[in-house]
């Protein structure tokens, strides 16, 4: 009888291990995703991504606990290299400063089948309480995040002095998103 | 002087305008563009470059509505007294300053497409993209502009030279296009 119990506590604990933890936190994979940005210049709309980004969403089953993701504002790929060598300048994302914005939510919520994250934005040292819908989807066995959501750049002082004009450069920006969630590396 | 339409020897009121606006346009927009690809990433740049590219537009529009005005009232011929190789000079300066009229801003167009930059008319029609976004299409692009420029300047500085020559021999081409002098 012992040995049964030992076997089946053995199995139980095999089983504990083998089995994914209650909070399931899942990495960003840079590699495979973007996040990409768009402006309205003189009214058109102009685009651009940021290459290094990353955080972490945390699941409990199908539904998301938490969101801590991040972008480096120096990582800006407009395409054009002048522009993104000025936009690292104090007046605009102040990089030296300010190497990361940051998002963690403080609230998740479901609104159909999207997924809403309520939290703060903390971007070139200024946050601001954002919501940020977005859905997750299966991408070949591993899970994906795709969302969008809209930052009034100046309310966080990208672009002071002369850039504050609204007119040729908008204040509200559209940030996309879509990456792949891969297992963090040490697993319980 | 009072005809809007060409005669065998004048110049009409139309082509006359759309003469000198071009002029006028082109005056304005080598200053513009000149500036403001010495300034530095800035708004201002944006400012001017953004005015820049409406008056291109605008100067594309005028030479294409000017060359089809054209069609329908031909420029005097140049006098039978003129030698054959002057009147070939002539009609080449001509030629070559439409067509790159044409391409320069054209050139333009296509290098702000290129760097995803679209082109806004004042503000007023958002003009489509001719290309897609691409680094290296626009750097060819913002070369073919470039060239274009400076070749325009140089047949704009023959043909003035060609204008003068005319005028200071008194051969009675000058005043077919300056109508004060009629």
């Amino acid at each position: 009888m012992m040995r049964s119990l030992a076997l089946i506590l053995m199995l139980a604990l095999a089983l504990s291990l083998a089995w994914p933890a209650a909070a399931d936190c899942l990495r960003v994979d840079p590699a495979r995703g973007e996040v990409r940005f768009e402006i309205l210049q003189d009214g058109v709309p102009f685009e651009g991504r940021f290459t290094r980004f990353g955080g972490e969403v945390c699941f409990d089953g199908d539904s998301v606990k938490s969101v801590d993701v991040w972008l480096e504002p120096a990582s800006v790929d407009t395409g054009l290299p002048e522009l993104d060598a000025a936009l690292q300048d104090p007046v605009l994302f102040h990089t030296a400063e300010h190497p990361r914005a940051r998002f963690v939510s403080q609230d998740l919520r479901m609104d159909g089948d999207r997924h809403i994250a309520d939290g703060e934005l903390r971007l070139k040292g200024v946050a601001r309480t954002l919501s940020v819908p977005f859905t997750v989807s299966d991408d070949d066995g591993a899970r994906q995040v795709e969302g969008a959501l809209d930052l009034m750049r100046l309310d966080h002082e990208v672009g002071t002095g002369e850039w504050s004009d609204t007119d040729l450069l908008s204040d509200r920006v559209r940030v996309s998103f879509r990456a792949r969630l891969i297992e963090t590396e040490c697993e319980s | 002087m009072a005809a809007w339409r060409n005669t065998d020897r004048d110049y009409g009121r139309v082509a006359l305008a759309f003469h000198w606006v071009v002029v006028i346009l082109v005056l304005t927009q080598l200053t513009i563009g000149k500036y403001a690809s010495g300034l530095g990433v800035s708004m201002d740049r944006l400012r001017w470059m953004s005015l820049h590219k409406s008056v291109g537009i605008t100067i594309l529009v005028v030479v294409l509505l000017r060359l089809a005005w054209r069609l329908a009232d031909p420029p005097p011929r140049l006098p039978a007294t003129m030698p054959r190789w002057e009147r070939a000079a002539a009609h080449s300066v001509h030629w070559g300053l439409y067509l790159l009229l044409i391409a320069t801003p054209l050139a333009g167009w296509l290098a702000a497409s290129a760097d995803g930059l679209s082109v806004n008319w004042f503000g007023l029609v958002a003009l489509p993209d001719l290309v897609g976004k691409d680094e290296a299409l626009a750097e060819i692009f913002e070369a073919a502009h470039e060239i274009a420029i400076y070749t325009l300047v140089g047949l704009f500085s023959l043909h003035i030279l060609a204008a003068l020559r005319h005028g200071i021999g008194h051969d009675g081409i000058l005043r077919r296009v300056l109508p004060f002098l009629r």
